[in-house]
């Protein structure tokens, strides 16, 4: 009972983060419906998957959210809410961002958990290696039992032109704590008296989660390959894997079909379980803008061939960035990152008055920073770009 | 080492060169538009107005996806615009020129402006202060302002880096709150002093 109850809020928040997001998240926003199988301690059931998420970025602030809920006919059978603030700054190639998480959700007939977790992620930015550590405390509250929960973990990623490699790591341990209220009833002159006693226990578990993933985009498809090991002095040590393939079938309309094995939540007692779906995301990338992904961000023409003008963008925080413009016959070509934040074009630039615009993480295509701009006659805004 | 320049600088310049031939139409547009869209190009192209920027114009259209009426509206625009602009600012002007021009007339530059600019600097390109123009108009700038101000720097003789320096600069004001038409005779006013092009003013009497 308690279970549809948090899952039925957990639709609700995940139908309150979701569709508002659609409309006016800076940075990216999906609302994925899909079909597929679900399969828990090997009992497999055909199950309805509806999910969104959204992140936004304002400067040095960030709020990120996402929900999910598995349907068995029309009964929930998981549902899950997260909703994370972010503090950002950065020094040099310092990325520090602190962070506020908050939870709700769980399993159909498994305990129900909700809780938060507060954490700090420092990262290093070596041109397109990064590497991060992660530490984070928190407390979980399941069914009626609650858990201090600390985790400490590491991911090194490294930016290909047309890949991003990450390899992770991370080290859980919680201190599980049960409340069990007994009761006793004894006599005393006849008259019945009722004794309630709180027992509490105490106890110290711990899990490893390793983990390598390779997002790959060929061209507008991106598919996402993730394999891993799990193991603790609870649950056995058992691999990981799972994949995923994203297709564009219209503006903003892309089928998904993912599958595998997903790991454990010990500390949610969220057993392991095997999903295979296909769906479709209805996505409204709208990143922020150019101007606004850093204040230095800015376009640059670089001779470093002699008689060959090569296009430059600095300060573009993105995984992906992608042109289109007259010299590219309005098709998007992808750049190339050199740093972190830097991109080039793999392509010397004509000599010309060019109209532009660019597209970050697949959302709309803008005009660069720093260009002129110019309305583009249909209803939207280019950049124009003059090579001498 | 040298070899090495030298064959980075082909793999450069093939996809560049590629890039420069006349666009297709080909499977970006309906049948029906795609020929619409070619008979506005071979008119065009008898009038000896340069046929790229419209192709281009018809292929961006398409990358939008917009209707194709609204595709036709805006080539036979363009068309329109870039005779007017040759017309304007000559027959012997290049085509970044026109591009910038039509673009500049587009933004609602009146004609005369283009030809102010034309006649300031008749043997140097005005495909930049025509672009440099067309963003200040659109940016709230007086017509008349801008086209004094641009005038006045390519008379000056001011290079690429002047052009966009002003540019950037106007914006910030105006998004500072400054009144476009100050900002954009302030900012000029600072750059021909760079230049040394400013005339001293006579003191009060």
């Amino acid at each position: 009972m308690r279970m549809g109850w948090v899952c039925g809020r957990a639709l609700a928040l995940m139908g309150l983060l979701a569709v508002p997001a659609v409309g006016h998240a800076q940075q990216h926003s999906a609302i994925d419906l899909a079909s597929g199988a679900l399969a828990i301690d090997s009992a497999p059931a055909h199950a309805l998957f509806l999910g969104g998420r959204f992140g936004v970025d304002r400067g040095v602030l960030g709020l990120d959210g996402s929900g999910s809920l598995a349907l068995l006919g029309t009964r929930p059978a998981f549902g899950d809410v997260h909703l994370t603030a972010r503090l950002a700054a950065r020094t040099g190639k310092l990325h520090t961002s602190l962070f506020v998480t908050g939870l709700a959700g769980g399993l159909v007939d498994h305990a129900s958990s909700w809780g938060g977790r507060v954490g700090i992620r420092p990262r290093l930015e070596l041109g397109p290696t990064h590497l991060s550590l992660t530490g984070a405390l928190g407390r979980l509250q399941v069914g009626t039992e609650w858990r201090d929960v600390r985790t400490i973990g590491g991911m090194l990623s490294r930016h290909l032109p047309s890949a991003l490699l990450t390899l992770s790591a991370a080290y859980t341990t919680y201190t599980y704590r049960g409340l069990v209220t007994e009761e006793h009833t004894y006599h005393v002159a006849g008259f019945p008296f009722v004794s309630r006693v709180t027992v509490t226990g105490d106890a110290v578990t711990s899990y490893f989660d390793g983990g390598l993933a390779v997002r790959w985009w060929p061209g507008r498809v991106s598919l996402v390959l993730a394999t891993g090991l799990q193991g603790g002095q609870r649950t056995a040590t058992r691999p990981w894997a799972r994949a995923s393939l994203e297709v564009p079938v219209h503006r903003g309309l892309h089928l998904v079909a993912q599958g595998g094995w997903q790991p454990a939540v010990p500390e949610r007692e969220l057993p392991s379980m095997r999903i295979a779906s296909i769906g479709l995301r209805l996505s409204r990338a709208v990143p922020a803008r150019l101007a606004e992904t850093d204040e230095t961000a800015a376009v640059s023409l670089v001779e470093d061939v002699p008689g060959t003008l090569r296009l430059r963008f600095s300060g573009v925080r993105a995984d992906r960035v992608e042109l289109e413009g007259d010299f590219t016959q309005w098709q998007p070509l992808r750049l190339v990152r050199l740093t972190g934040t830097s991109w080039e074009l793999p392509l010397a630039v004509p000599v010309g008055v060019h109209r532009v615009c660019v597209r970050i993480d697949a959302g709309a295509c803008e005009p660069p920073p720093g260009l002129p701009v110019a309305s583009d006659e249909f209803q939207g805004q280019v950049g124009v770009l003059v090579v001498p | 080492m040298n070899g090495f320049k030298a064959v980075t600088a082909l793999a450069l310049l093939l996809p560049s060169w590629l890039a420069a031939q006349e666009p297709s139409l080909e499977g970006r547009l309906d049948p029906a538009t795609a020929a619409a869209v070619l008979a506005i190009v071979d008119s065009a192209r008898a009038d000896g107005i340069p046929t790229r920027p419209l192709l281009n114009k018809a292929l961006e259209g398409a990358g939008r996806g917009a209707h194709p009426e609204r595709i036709l509206w805006a080539v036979r625009g363009l068309a329109g615009r870039l005779e007017t602009a040759r017309a304007v600012l000559g027959y012997q002007s290049t085509e970044p020129e026109l591009v910038a021009g039509a673009g500049a007339l587009y933004a609602g530059v009146p004609p005369a402006s283009l030809a102010e600019l034309r006649e300031a600097v008749p043997g140097a390109s005005v495909a930049l202060p025509l672009v440099v123009l067309a963003d200040m108009v659109d940016r709230g700038v007086p017509t008349d302002a801008a086209t004094t101000v641009l005038v006045s720097l390519a008379r000056a003789g001011v290079d690429h880096a002047a052009y966009d320096a002003l540019r950037l600069s106007v914006a910030q004001d105006i998004r500072a709150g400054a009144a476009p038409a100050a900002a954009a005779y302030t900012r000029a006013r600072g750059l021909l002093l760079e230049a040394g092009r400013v005339p001293q003013q006579r003191p009060p009497p």
